[in-house]
């Protein structure tokens, strides 16, 4: 695929680095890149396999900007609040290189589309925030046979690895699932919205994917393929842990148990098991009658200070000293943001002896999705 | 999925954390670095620490021994540092010191001395490192735990050979676990 000559002049400091020359910019311009979620991770992607010249480039996300997104997804401003998070990346990155074509899926990765997504690219970097995207989009990579920078972050620490790279001999690299052949319990699990997660680090983790991807399509230099680095932002240290192919693999082990896409959702949640399932209640059942309710908000307060429903707070980590504030002798609704924490409170209570516990499914989100769309969300 | 957390299985009227933090606590060692990982709240919970004791979560810990080894080891600031597993309830005060004051010895002839217990010929847990080793710890970069790394310093390597069967005696599966209560 020949250069034109403003193309030779936009992308003339990197043409001019050793082993990387016309070749590997007509590499990245041949090239194909799916970019899975427009958020933290997937802005530096984004913008650096832009600006280098990567062919085509196709950006999924269902999701719209939101005022909690701004303080680590540099792509988006203050005035695209609402937008579809893949839409408003294209739009900005059309003008940073007209050069490159784009794709824009405004719609959520699934088990029913992603194939036929995935397999029009030639690599996948995967810039998800939760489990059942990872080990879907690590399968179905698997299936197609199509690399993927991997990448995650959590509070202060992020990881970062190639998978699925096509080896010199011919086999492939390791995979997600020879890390982690079955996910954690999703308790386990907190979200950026739950952990936390600090600004720059998505910077500095989507731009070491976007490192990996280019040199994945140019060949140059050696790749994370076979290795996961650590980065720890709070003491700024990098480390690697060697990845080796899993024979438990469930995918590419010796004995695969899972030849297609499965319920990814379903896969992440666990087996239900009947005597911990929580007796819980809708935000419609609270809105019609919460009189006979007394609610007890578990969030933190300053989240509490955000927006509410009125109840009493007491943080999850401050529930055992503060036991009798807590009628035993009216229904009480538990609830927090989204009901990870109000389920781990009221396992808690039930330890104390309380029998009176209701889960308020969804929490405050579906409070506003419901009932209040002008309650504030974060 | 994954099954109960052993640590928080019963062992003596307590639990097993529980067990293993209280007899460190009454050994000679000067700090306990607790790691924690899966079900850390409930863990850190349970744990009465000492005023020098302190408490380290390892959000890493799914990827094997060696995350937790180095978040711990990280802390630390002594002359040496003992690895222990806390699925080891049979291992009390005694045992600890003993292999404290073996270490002790040793290290008075070779500062890059690594000591373990060896039970008729296997090697136990824990595992005494002399600080010198604390970077090659952490920059170690296999995930179950530093075997190559001792196998790197043979010749620092010192046996403490003992019969006691507390020392190779940790809990990996439900048997391991009911022949502890036995």
């Amino acid at each position: 695929m020949t250069l034109s000559r403003d193309e030779l002049i936009r992308y003339n400091r990197q043409i001019i680095l050793p082993d990387f020359g016309v070749a590997g910019q007509e590499r990245l311009k041949a090239a194909s890149v799916l970019i899975i979620g427009a958020g933290g991770l997937g802005a530096p992607n984004l913008q650096y396999l832009t600006a280098a010249g990567v062919g085509r480039i196709g950006v999924i996300d269902f999701d719209q900007v939101s005022l909690t997104n701004l303080q680590r997804q540099v792509l988006f401003n203050t005035d695209e609040l609402g937008v579809n998070k893949a839409t408003a990346a294209a739009s900005k990155l059309k003008a940073l290189n007209p050069e490159t074509e784009f794709e824009v899926f405004e719609t959520q990765i699934s088990s029913e589309n992603a194939m036929a997504i995935i397999v029009d690219y030639d690599l996948v970097v995967d810039g998800s925030d939760n489990l059942p995207t990872r080990y879907l989009v690590n399968d179905a990579c698997l299936f197609l046979e199509k690399p993927l920078i991997y990448g995650a972050i959590f509070r202060f620490e992020g990881q970062v690895s190639v998978f699925n790279q096509e080896l010199e001999h011919g086999s492939r690299g390791p995979n997600y699932r020879d890390l982690f052949p079955t996910p954690p319990p999703p308790e386990m699990v907190p979200s950026c919205s739950e952990g936390g997660v600090f600004g720059v680090l998505p910077g500095i983790v989507g731009s070491m994917q976007a490192n990996e991807a280019i040199k994945v399509i140019t060949g140059m230099g050696t790749t994370l393929s076979g290795k996961l680095l650590l980065f720890d932002s709070l003491d700024f240290t990098s480390r690697y842990l060697n990845i080796r192919s899993n024979e438990n693999n469930p995918v590419t082990g010796s004995n695969p148990t899972i030849t297609k896409l499965i319920d990814y959702e379903a896969f992440c949640a666990g087996p239900v098991i009947e005597e911990e399932v929580l007796a819980s209640l809708s935000v419609h059942d609270l809105h019609a009658d919460n009189s006979r309710y007394f609610i007890l908000d578990v969030r933190e307060p300053y989240e509490y200070d955000i927006s509410n429903l009125g109840g009493l707070n007491i943080p999850l980590g401050q529930l055992k000293e503060q036991l009798e504030q807590i009628p035993g002798d009216k229904q009480v609704v538990v609830h927090c943001k989204s009901g990870v924490r109000s389920a781990q409170a009221i396992n808690l209570l039930k330890q104390e002896g309380y029998t009176n516990l209701l889960n308020l499914e969804g929490g405050i989100l579906a409070w506003q999705k419901e009932i209040d769309s002008e309650m504030a969300v974060y | 999925m994954e099954g109960p957390n052993k640590l928080l299985l019963e062992f003596k009227n307590h639990t097993i954390v529980e067990q293993c933090y209280s007899s460190l606590s009454k050994s000679g060692v000067d700090e306990i670095i607790v790691v924690t990982g899966r079900d850390a709240e409930i863990v850190s919970g349970l744990l009465r620490l000492r005023q020098q004791d302190r408490l380290v979560h390892n959000a890493d810990f799914r990827l094997g021994l060696t995350t937790s080894i180095q978040k711990g080891v990280k802390q630390a600031h002594g002359d040496a540092f003992m690895l222990c597993l806390a699925d080891m309830p049979l291992l009390n005060m005694d045992h600890y010191d003993s292999l404290i004051e073996e270490f002790q010895t040793s290290a008075m002839a070779d500062q890059e001395a690594i000591l373990a217990p060896f039970v008729n010929g296997k090697r136990g847990n824990p595992v005494i490192f002399s600080k010198v080793h604390k970077p090659a710890i952490l920059a170690h970069n296999e995930m179950n735990g530093c075997r190559s790394l001792i196998n790197h310093n043979l010749n620092h390597f010192i046996r403490y050979n003992t019969e006691d069967h507390a020392f190779l005696s940790d809990i990996d599966t439900a048997e391991d676990y009911s022949l502890l209560n036995q």
